[in-house]
């Protein structure tokens, strides 16, 4: 007799385990990638060659977002999608472009700028040649960072400092 | 890339201190930093940190052109000269005629930038003219 009690309650459970899981999947894999599929129609602007799959309530992306963050938002919003177990997220984003080149400016502006910035220093003489300032002679250390912040405001390629500091 | 790690810590800094529009690209063995500093304070603190990286700057590998954002008209700077006045000129260069003297730690009055060498600016009693930027720091 407990036996028969103890099989029927283990049907039982076992019964409600099949009931609930099969709610749990309700929704089928076939809707759920259509429903993704919907979600990434809405945001083509932000992506490229994206792609979804579905097993099993678990979605996996693909693609190239233009951005880190139109990338996290499409993730967060398929999370929220009914049915979705858990999400493979295995788009990319875009990268940045480089940046644009550094702009030299020419020998003659350059050269009046050097003229100004090393006015109060008789010490110091400078050369400019192809965006390079050469500076020869001597300063005092406490006067050096004055005279090169000065200097690197002017555009320069680069600054040579051969400067004798006393 | 091994310029970035060099001067991690100068980059590191101009972060951390709000240095805005920072701009960071390596070019030829040189790395270039440009930006605007929210304060003189915030710029003298990246020379220190740049002097010690390359002391008295001998490398010859970085041009960093951050300058104080200053920058709208009818801001005050102070003259901040070693101690002798700052000569206000017609125009901006020193080839310029000097047409007034703005004294040392007086205030002057900002008009316009010329560019980032050259301000436009009026004297306590009132001279207009250009003054080399790098002695004057925005209050």
């Amino acid at each position: 007799m407990r036996t028969s009690i103890q099989r029927f309650a283990f049907l039982l459970s076992a019964a409600a385990i099949v009931v609930l899981s099969s709610c749990k999947g309700g929704v089928k894999d076939a809707d759920l990638e259509k429903t993704v599929n919907d979600k990434i129609s809405a945001v083509s602007a932000d992506v490229t060659n994206a792609s979804s799959t579905v097993k099993d309530g678990v979605v996996t992306l693909n693609g190239e977002f233009r951005d880190e963050s139109s990338k996290s938002a499409f993730e967060t919003t398929v999370k929220a999608i009914p049915g979705v177990k858990s999400v493979v997220n295995n788009t990319t984003v875009v990268p940045p472009p480089p940046p644009a080149p550094v702009v030299i400016a020419a020998d003659d502006p350059l050269m009046q700028g050097v003229t100004d910035a090393t006015k109060d220093f008789p010490g110091v003489k400078a050369d400019v040649k192809d965006g390079v300032i050469t500076l020869t002679g001597d300063i005092k250390r406490s006067s050096l960072t004055t005279l090169m912040k000065s200097l690197n405001t002017l555009k320069p390629k680069k600054i040579e400092n051969k400067l004798t500091i006393n | 890339m091994a310029l970035q790690d060099k001067y991690r810590e100068l980059l590191d800094a101009a972060s951390t201190a709000g240095v805005s529009n920072l701009q960071v690209r390596e070019q030829d063995s040189v790395l270039y930093i440009d930006g605007d500093a929210p304060t003189g304070d915030a710029k003298d603190k990246l020379w220190a940190i740049y002097n010690k990286i390359d002391p008295d700057f001998r490398a010859g590998d970085v041009v960093m052109n951050v300058n104080v954002a200053a920058g709208v008209a009818g801001t005050k700077a102070k003259v901040t000269t070693d101690s002798s006045n700052l000569n206000i000129r017609k125009g901006p260069g020193t080839d310029q005629p000097i047409v007034g003297k703005a004294a040392h730690a007086s205030e002057v009055t900002l008009i316009s930038k010329a560019n980032d060498q050259w301000w436009l600016v009026k004297t306590e009693k009132g001279e207009e003219g250009y003054a080399y930027a790098q002695y004057l720091t925005p209050q």
